[in-house]
């Protein structure tokens, strides 16, 4: 009975390594590329002549309608730094329950802020090396500002899901362990361009799904 | 007009404002591939009491309590060491007429690559002082400007034709009425008495930039001066200006400015009037705090034969002081105040010696209400005050704004 013993054991840790357990189906997943056409130029806000322009390329894919939602917070911890007079990364995309710490990484002041009605919260005015952070319960989205710095915007998307991600400097994104099963997809850029397709995954396949927005 | 209709008329905007923000831009918009920047404002003010052009002079005969204003500014990056400035400010109301003008063109270069040292020339604004020059849009705390950039003085350059072009002579007005119709009955923007600063006109010249955010200086040398910009007529003469400041600590920043030149050319019949003015400013913020305070002497060499000067020939000195606060209450809302004096000074006269305008005096307070990012309304409160004189109910003025940026 030994080697069966084991056997089964080793079943068990399977399952448990892979998450799945006897009869759950093999999750897929959903990848591609978001190709903007016209990519928006970050504003330098002032006179003053400088170098070159910065193309904002960042773009968040996500589930309309994920297989699940979150069922209590993600209490995770990212950070949206102020560098050079703007922030970094431009595009964050989080779960709820996150804490975003935005540090100051400048050698002048930024006061960081949001109207928007997911999370509104004003940082006051604070100086280089210091950061404070604030966290995200609603979903959403949130537009940062600073207030000294007109130019200087960001995008926080917040879910109550973790069926999303960010695209890289290619354009590329994925997001995986999707639950078998057709989905509609929506992949937003700068809230000047969105776009939304069905998918299907299969078990244990990665859907390819492809954007062209703006 | 009730108080109480304008500022149903300013909240109705506001919510009309607001309903429309999601299609307005949060901010500077970019084109051809970031080589274009646009930026620009809207604003609308109203308020209680009497039209009061005084306290709250705006070019020509406007009241800035009751104002409507655009502004549109744009850069152009013809080379990264190249970049033409461009501003344009329109303003009126009614009752009162409309002008369409630039207040900035300039070309700028960098002619040292990695050095932060800019020469522009074109239109511009004088480098000298602070806090009047963001007067326009979100960066004013309140409605009203600081004294020293608003109050008409009773020192004039007259305009014989009542226009801003041909001057027939100067003359300093023995009244305030001055400010707002001159004695000839002509009435308009070269007939106003002069503030000590006038930061809506406009001065053409050339200017220098060096320094960053720590320490910088900037030096102009512009025709048209401080008081008397060359937009408002022909009679200014050259002036040189400057600003240096540091910023010894983060949140502190520190400001000395200096100015000299003509603000009457000499011309048949009359002689060259200089100014000298020193300026000095700070401004510190932490937190949800911030404070400044603005200091600025002006000393006015008189014309020698104005029929109603106390002090024939005397110098005429003015000293402004300025302080103002902000502090943040909740994210979009915060409360404001600013206090404002400005002393004139004595000179010999018939009886002694008197001040060759009256004194005046100026506390606003108010609160600032970002009903979204692009869209502030403002609602403040505006006690002015003349020594010597009663004051008018108009002195004493509620105003409420809706200024519209991006």
């Amino acid at each position: 009975m030994r080697p069966l013993g084991l056997a089964l054991i080793a079943v068990a840790a399977l399952a448990a390594a892979t998450g799945r357990t006897a009869g759950q189906v093999e999750p897929g997943g959903i990848h591609g590329t978001v190709t903007i056409r016209s990519p928006l130029v970050a504003p330098r806000g002032s006179g003053q002549v400088r170098g070159p322009v910065r193309e904002y390329r960042e773009a968040v894919v996500f589930l309309e309608t994920p297989p699940y939602r979150l069922e209590q917070p993600a209490d995770a911890r990212v950070a949206m730094h102020q560098h050079d007079a703007t922030f970094e990364p431009h595009l964050l995309a989080v779960m709820a329950g996150t804490t975003v710490a935005f540090p100051n990484d400048d050698r002048t002041y930024h006061n960081v802020f949001s109207l928007s009605k997911t999370r509104r919260f004003d940082l006051g005015r604070y100086a280089a090396g210091r950061s404070k952070d604030v966290r995200f319960e609603r979903a959403g989205l949130v537009r940062v500002f600073c207030d000294i710095h007109a130019h200087m915007n960001a995008f926080i998307h917040v879910f109550d899901h973790r069926f999303y991600s960010t695209t890289d400097e290619a354009g590329r994104y994925r997001i995986d362990r999707v639950p078998p099963g057709t989905y509609r997809v929506t992949a937003w850029y700068e809230g000047v361009s969105q776009h939304t397709a069905s998918v299907t995954v299969a078990p244990g396949a990665a859907a390819t799904l492809d954007f062209t927005l703006h | 007009m009730p108080p109480v209709l304008p500022l149903a008329v300013v909240l109705v905007c506001a919510a009309a404002a607001s309903a429309a923000a999601q299609g307005l831009p949060h901010t500077p918009v970019t084109l051809l591939d970031g080589r274009v920047e646009l930026s620009g404002s809207a604003s609308a003010a109203v308020a209680s009491g009497g039209t009061d052009t005084a306290f709250n002079a705006g070019d020509y005969d406007q009241d800035t309590m009751r104002l409507a204003e655009f502004a549109l500014g744009a850069t152009f990056t013809l080379h990264p060491s190249a970049i033409v400035t461009a501003d344009v400010r329109a303003a009126g109301g009614a009752g009162t007429s409309w002008y369409v003008r630039p207040s900035t063109l300039l070309l700028g270069l960098r002619p040292l690559a990695g050095l932060p040292v800019t020469l522009s020339a074109g239109v511009m604004q004088s480098p000298f002082a602070h806090t009047g020059r963001q007067g326009y849009g979100r960066d004013n705390l309140l409605i009203g400007l600081p004294l020293v950039y608003q109050y008409p003085s009773s020192l004039r350059v007259s305009a014989g034709d009542g226009g801003g072009g041909a001057y027939g002579g100067y003359g300093v007005a023995s009244d305030q009425g001055a400010a707002t119709s001159g004695g000839d009955g002509s009435y308009g923007y070269g007939a106003r008495g002069l503030p000590v600063i006038d930061p809506r006109g406009w001065n053409a010249g050339v200017r220098l930039d060096a320094g960053g955010e720590r320490a910088g200086a900037a030096v102009a040398l512009t025709r048209g001066t401080l008081s008397n910009p060359f937009s408002r007529g022909e009679s200014a003469g050259w002036e040189v200006s400057g600003r240096a400041t540091s910023q010894p600590v983060a949140g502190l920043v520190l400001g000395a400015s200096l100015a000299r030149g003509q603000y009457v050319t000499a011309s048949e019949g009359r002689e060259a009037l200089r100014e000298t003015a020193i300026g000095a400013d700070g401004e510190y913020s932490r937190g949800y705090w911030l404070v400044r305070a603005e200091v600025v002497h002006s000393r006015r060499e008189a014309p020698p034969d104005a029929d109603a000067v106390p002090g024939i020939g005397e110098p005429l000195n003015v000293t402004g002081l300025d302080v103002e606060g902000r502090y943040r209450l909740l994210p979009g809302v915060y409360l404001a105040a600013r206090v404002g004096h400005l002393w004139f000074a004595p000179v010999p006269s018939s009886g002694g010696s008197a001040g060759w305008d009256d004194n005046v005096g100026r506390f606003e307070g108010g609160l600032g209400w970002s009903l979204s990012r692009p869209i502030l309304v403002k609602l403040s409160y505006q006690h002015n005050r003349r020594d010597g004189r009663a004051a008018p109910s108009e002195l004493q003025r509620a105003a409420a704004q809706v200024l519209v940026w991006f």
